[in-house]
């Protein structure tokens, strides 16, 4: 009902009160990132009057009864945007009510009230909620309001979800190593050289028939307890190379004679363990994650250690073994193991002019494209995929698209296909960038994979992003591959597939060490992707796993962040914070309950500032801060978090912020208010307001 | 060659008389040729998805290894997979059905038939004695892999089938087989 057809007066309204238009309202508010759904647009009439806003506000029919409330939620939320309207109009933000006080409830069940605020000191404003009879139905004390931005309600939206590979330091056993190792096949990567240099014994096996004949002669004699292979060198098609993996570990699980043996996978430059190494070993990057998905298929059997420097890394690679850990790379001797953590959510970039999309009329492309005409300022769309315009719904696709401004092409193409991709991205214009989304799933676990169904799933995505990678030798251009973090976790029956997205990961480190542009996007699931074919089951293993499908907002939200990153690699999921409890796959290991549990920086700023040097004093508290919030967050470390950026904006939540708060004032022994970041909203101004309150304290 | 099309993406071949005969050859001194006919069915493309097949009938009028049993034996069900699985791979090599087979010739699948062809997997189960001498059977290829030769094993092409033999008296018994074939040529 708009204000036309309400009463010009109601009882207790002020005669000069100017009523406000209620579409303009939640029009402002809906600019400014918040949108309302119906069950939440509860305000039918407000007026304001000076600092003091009236408003009529109701539950709709859709909320139900408010029997079971004693005070409905969407009918309070109603009577709080009411609270917002004197700010609305300001360019300075978007006020959000932050902490509420003195909330009482004096009658239950109201499904309509009146609503008066009247501002109090320090910019809080106190509600009264009234029944149509006038009588109390709830009062709120004080609504403390903090503004916020679009960067902080952008980042709501990600919740942190916008994952990175670090690659973390792993203490070597102690123990000495007394298995019996072999080596297996070829050594292509010259690795038994560093073995003998340290002494280490081991026998030979040329070929699987040698390894087979050794065991028959050596009736009764256990297999070797390690069994070391190295994959093949970097000239070596990755298909190639996924399949004699896979090979090996099928003559594994087949074999009941080498039940205890471990199968070790060498490589060497198959990961990077930073952002600047290079990565020449793309085949081997499909063992990795072929391997990965075996590991969890039958784990403590197989295991894969990268190599930096072969001949050299006998005694690394001794510790690597007997550290039993799964994934290991050495690197000038130190083994590091992959860990997902948590990064800060980069700003959002533009695409502009032209974008290629392969997978174009796919689920994913298709939503992407249209994310890339509404959210960005791209004016034209090449959509690249095996049917082009004959595929389906792709004439609606096109009508939608051009409806909305941009210029279409649907180009029939096989991505894969270099001569066919040559031409069709020849009649382009230089576009801003290439989106490499094309992909197809043929699950099987690793007993059952056949080298057909590893070309399968390879050619679509490593054979086209190969291609994408020559053709696309413009240094402004953006390789953008759609990747996915079944490569990373190693999801079980998915091999091929993991398989190919490690390749892509990889190939975006291998582009961004040439100087190019390009970025892996390891996907957690879309519920409207490859997930909305899920069944239940599936869906509950991967949300036993600690993740969760990925709504489409969300994922075009990551997306816009991704695209700013200055990283190969980046993994946008949705947590599952609830299942990541420990029995997680293990490089989800470091993101379990990182907000509670991870080790504290509990030393007492304190003592740490008591034997600083005053003019340090500031850069201790600063970094102080950076730890505590990186740690909080689940970050890898203090210099993932900006000291000029606000919290809100690199995915601090209402938890974080207590969580941040409480270590915060363990450590200085302040009290500190829950408001804490909000009023001083970033690391540098939450450092300066904590030394001035100690140095207040002292006095 | 007759070649019905009996639907868009299925094609059939009745018995190959001549193929059969020579497919049949290394038995015929032991006086096992069991095989009497089989029509060969190509479903969809073997690339993606399709299924190759026979629909085969034998007759064995006395075992040619031991005195009659009185029914149809484990040793029987192994001769007449061997005879079934021979003639739809030679089947698939002459009328190029199935790769790699449809990559192979005639001469080259004639030297391996014998030396190079082995079961590695072999699961039989009978569900109820079939006694007659006149039986069918029929053989799918579930999946055909070809594995390139490596440092660590020469090239092997390994095949898993799923097979099944019956009679008119509601005898049944089914088997799953994997073969392997080494030595394939480097077409």
């Amino acid at each position: 009902m708009s204000n036309a057809e309400r009463p010009a007066v109601r009882p207790g309204l002020p005669e000069d009160a100017h009523p406000v238009d209620i579409e303009h309202i939640y029009g402002r508010l809906a600019d400014r990132g918040l949108e309302y759904g119906p069950a939440f647009r509860g305000l039918r009439a407000v007026w304001s009057h000076g600092d003091e806003v009236y408003a009529d506000a109701a539950l709709d029919d859709t909320s139900g009864s408010g029997d079971g409330y004693l005070l409905h939620p969407a009918l309070l939320d109603a009577a709080l945007q009411a609270a917002l309207v004197p700010g609305l109009d300001s360019e300075d933000g978007t006020f959000l009510p932050f902490a509420l006080r003195g909330v009482r409830v004096h009658r239950a069940g109201a499904r309509a009230v009146r609503v008066r605020t009247t501002p109090g000191e320090g910019g809080v404003v106190s509600l009264a909620l009234t029944g149509d009879d006038g009588e109390p139905v709830a009062t709120v004390g004080t609504v403390v309001r903090r503004p916020v931005t679009a960067d902080q309600l952008d980042a709501t939206a990600q919740r942190a979800r916008l994952l990175r590979v670090a690659w973390k330091a792993v203490t070597p056993p102690t123990a000495g190593d007394t298995q019996r190792w072999a080596f297996l096949g070829t050594d292509h990567i010259g690795v038994t050289g560093g073995l003998k240099s340290i002494g280490h014994a081991f026998d030979s096996f040329p070929s699987l028939a040698a390894l087979d004949a050794a065991l028959i002669r050596g009736r009764g004699t256990p297999a070797p307890d390690v069994v070391v292979a190295s994959c093949t060198d970097a000239d070596t098609p990755v298909r190639s190379a996924a399949q004699r993996a896979l090979m090996l570990v099928q003559e594994w699980l087949a074999d009941e004679r080498l039940a205890d043996s471990r199968l070790v996978l060498l490589t060497s430059g198959a990961v990077a363990t930073r952002p600047e190494e290079d990565l020449p070993d793309l085949p081997g990057a499909a063992v990795w994650g072929l391997l990965r998905s075996a590991q969890n298929e039958h784990p403590g059997r197989f295991f894969l250690i990268d190599v930096d420097a072969p001949e050299e890394s006998g005694r690394a690679l001794a510790a690597a073994v007997a550290s039993g850990e799964p994934q290991l790379a050495v690197r000038r001797g130190t083994l590091h193991r992959p860990r997902l953590v948590r990064c800060p959510p980069p700003r959002r970039a533009t695409l502009i002019g032209t974008v290629v999309i392969t997978g174009g009329t796919g689920a994913l492309g298709r939503l992407v494209a249209r994310h890339l005409v509404t959210r960005h300022d791209v004016g034209h769309l090449v959509l690249l995929s095996r049917r082009g315009p004959d595929a389906p719904d792709a004439t609606a696709l096109h009508g939608e698209l051009a409806a909305l401004g941009a210029r279409v092409d649907l180009v029939a193409c096989d991505a894969a296909d270099r001569a066919a991709l040559e031409r069709a991205l020849a009649d382009i214009p230089a576009p801003s960038a290439v989106i490499h989304t094309a992909g197809l799933v043929h699950d099987a676990t690793a007993v059952a994979l056949t080298p057909r169904r590893l070309d399968q799933v390879l050619r679509p995505k490593v054979d086209a992003a190969f291609h994408l990678h020559e053709l696309i030798t413009d240094p402004e251009c953006a390789l953008v591959l759609f990747s996915s973090v079944a490569g990373l976790v190693g999801n079980r029956g998915q091999g091929n597939y993991a398989a190919a997205n490690v390749v892509l990961d990889a190939l975006a480190h291998r582009r961004r060490a040439g100087g190019l542009r390009g970025v892996s996007l390891a996907w957690g699931l879309w519920a409207d992707g490859m997930g909305s074919d899920l069944t239940d089951a599936e869906l509950a293993r991967i949300k036993k796993a600690g993740l969760a499908p990925l709504a489409s907002d969300q994922g075009l939200a990551l997306f816009d962040a991704a695209l700013a990153g200055d990283e190969a690699l980046l993994a946008p999921v949705q947590l599952n914070e609830a299942a990541l409890t420990g029995n997680v796959p293990p490089i989800l290991a470091d993101l379990v309950t990182a907000q509670t549990t991870k080790p504290v920086a509990t030393e007492s700023l304190l003592s740490r500032l008591a034997d600083l040097p005053e003019s340090e004093a500031e850069a201790a508290i600063v970094d102080f801060v950076l730890e505590t919030a990186a740690s909080v967050l689940g970050f890898d470390g203090p210099e993932d978090v900006d000291p000029e950026r606000e919290f809100g904006a690199v995915g601090l939540d209402s938890l974080g912020n207590l969580e941040l708060s409480r270590r915060l004032s363990a450590a200085t022994g302040l009290r500190l208010p829950a408001t804490l970041t909000f009023d001083h909203p970033t690391p540098a101004e939450l450092a300066s307001r904590l030394r001035q309150l100690l140095q207040e304290s002292d006095r | 060659m007759t070649q019905l099309l009996d639907g868009t993406d299925r094609r059939t071949f009745p018995t190959d008389e001549e193929l059969l005969h020579r497919v049949l050859t290394p038995y015929r001194a032991k006086r096992c040729e069991y095989l009497t006919s089989a029509t060969v069915t190509l479903q969809g493309d073997p690339l993606d998805g399709g299924r190759v097949g026979g629909s085969c009938a034998f007759y064995i009028p006395e075992s040619c290894y031991i005195d009659d049993t009185g029914h149809f034996n484990s040793v029987e069900f192994n001769i007449c997979y061997n005879q079934m699985a021979y003639y739809v791979m030679a089947k698939s090599v002459k009328e190029s059905l199935i790769e790699p087979f449809s990559q192979w010739t005639l001469d080259q699948f004639w030297a391996r038939q014998l030396a190079d062809v082995y079961i590695t997997d072999f699961r039989s189960t009978f569900r109820k004695p079939m006694q007659g001498r006149h039986f069918r059977g029929e053989i799918e290829i579930t999946d055909v892999a070809e594995w390139d030769a490596t440092d660590l094993r020469d090239a092997l092409v390994i095949m898993r089938t799923k097979c099944r033999y019956w009679d008119e008296f509601g005898g049944e018994s089914t088997g799953e087989i994997a073969a392997a074939v080494t030595n394939p040529p480097a077409n």
